[in-house]
């Protein structure tokens, strides 16, 4: 068990052995001090008091050099970028509060890590609700408006051009309330898997954005969690959404690779890159919260080519275990 | 490529033996190998975007990242291996690093204090045992020569 010595023990100790080793020198020493004093001779003593306390700086700053880091750390932490704790190497009342501030973190990356969650629950169920009452509320009343059209164009003489205009806008709505459902819930996700939900975003990001998308997904790729699933391609929405918007990219490669245990997916643009350290808010904090909670890692860096790199690794989910058969 | 190990390098010897181990493990294995510096300086002070980075930062951050590229080119590996920079406190960058690049080991270099203490000595390597739970191998002393043989071309006399 590490002995335990306080705070105040270890400067006085400093202190006090500092204090003994002057005296020890002036005791042993053959120096003397005449008055009036020597130039010498105050030179000595001077020299002796700029030594010793540059001696006293340098313990004291060893005594307390763990707040600095303590305090350093207490700017800087992000509970999105969990598991950073302070190394504890002693046992005074520094080394409890370091120990209370690692529980600390512990305590806040789990409440963290259990609102989240909830959060992006909510949010997914609310935008399922958007997209069913769009697709079925909306998009219904639109499809009833070009049924009509259609009958009205048929049915009678008219002004034909401003008829067909009409017509034309409506299927631009209808085609509009589509992909917003689309978006908002992803349908492909459940029914076909990632890799055909990525393809029809990918696809619909290049026809909208202009933006070439070269796909690479390996063919056997381990199966996910449904939750997982859903992150990855909410990130990979994200990561195109901030390519059309901030990266003046020309093409841009999204790929789902085969990981140890784990799918990475990788959207790597050839745009312009970050500016500096890139400022995480807004998307990419919404990107990091769902990797966290999928228990992925997500990188976002500058890409070897320029531009920037998203890449997200996230655990395969467990394979089933062999049912034992009597 | 399976599996990832995030090597902490330095513009020392120590940094340089750990970066060959780093590159001849990523080779042997086919491990995906990232190389990661941090350079001693002030990081920005908001997490969330809402600071700026200060031109001091900037400087940091730009030699840092033109030091893991001349590092990555001695040692051959520029084309292979991905790097990645930061300024501030290095075992916690290097812990951060190393669990954004979802890395299944960190390698870092080691230094020998004395004759009497022949074992291996790594202050960034105790401080990372508490900012991650990613094994930690600390390049052995011995490899540190050849690190700089194999980086440096030899002297003429």
């Amino acid at each position: 068990m590490a002995r335990r010595r306080s705070l105040f023990w270890r400067v006085f100790a400093v202190n006090a052995g500092l204090l003994g080793a002057i005296a020890l020198l002036l005791l042993f020493s053959p120096v003397e001090i005449d008055a009036p004093i020597k130039p010498v001779q105050a030179l000595m003593v001077v020299g002796g008091l700029v030594i010793t306390v540059i001696a006293n700086a340098l313990l004291l700053r060893r005594v307390v050099a763990p707040l600095e880091r303590l305090a350093e750390r207490m700017e800087t932490v992000d509970l999105l970028r969990p598991g950073q704790r302070l190394p504890i190497s002693r046992s005074d009342e520094i080394g409890r509060v370091l120990a209370s501030f690692n529980r600390m973190l512990d305590r806040l990356e789990r409440e963290r890590q259990q609102s989240g969650r909830r959060v992006l629950a909510a949010q997914e169920a609310e935008r399922v609700g958007i997209a069913r009452d769009l697709h079925d509320e909306v998009g219904q009343l639109l499809t009833g408006a070009l049924l009509q059209l259609n009958s009205i164009a048929e049915s009678g003489p008219g002004d034909g051009e401003e008829l067909d205009e009409a017509r034309e806008a409506v299927r631009r709505a209808l085609d509009e309330v589509r992909r917003i459902s689309s978006e908002l819930r992803p349908e492909m996700l459940e029914h076909l898997g990632l890799a055909s939900a990525l393809t029809e975003l990918s696809t619909t990001f290049a026809r909208v954005s202009g933006v070439e998308v070269e796909r690479q997904f390996d063919r056997s790729l381990p199966k996910l969690a449904p939750d997982t699933e859903l992150a990855v391609y909410r990130i990979a929405q994200e990561s195109l959404t901030n390519v059309a918007r901030h990266a003046q990219a020309k093409r841009v490669t999204l790929a789902l690779e085969r990981g140890h245990d784990s799918v990475v997916l990788r959207v790597v643009d050839d745009g312009r890159g970050f500016d500096g350290a890139p400022e995480e808010h807004g998307g990419l904090r919404s990107m990091r919260e769902r990797a966290l909670l999928v228990e992925g890692a997500l990188a976002i860096k500058d890409g070897r080519q320029g531009g920037v790199e998203v890449r997200l690794e996230v655990p395969a989910a467990p394979a089933a275990q062999p049912v034992a058969v009597d | 490529m399976r599996g990832t190990i995030v090597c902490g390098v330095t513009d020392s010897d120590e940094g340089r033996g750990a970066l060959a181990v780093a590159a001849e493990l990523s080779q042997r294995l086919g491990l995906r190998l990232v190389l990661a510096h941090v350079a001693d300086g002030i990081p920005p002070l908001a997490v969330n975007g809402e600071g700026s980075e200060s031109v001091t930062t900037r400087a940091d951050s730009e030699g840092a990242a033109r030091l893991v590229a001349r590092l990555a080119a001695e040692h051959d590996v520029a084309g292979s291996a991905e790097q990645r920079s930061a300024v501030g406190d290095a075992a916690a960058l290097l812990g951060q690093i190393a669990a954004e690049e979802a890395a299944d080991l960190i390698v870092v270099g080691s230094r020998a204090r004395g004759r009497l203490r022949r074992g291996l000595e790594s202050r960034l390597a105790h401080q990372l045992e508490t900012t991650t739970r990613i094994p930690v191998l600390i390049a052995p002393p011995r490899t540190r020569g050849a690190g700089k043989a194999a980086s440096q071309p030899p002297h003429r006399r």
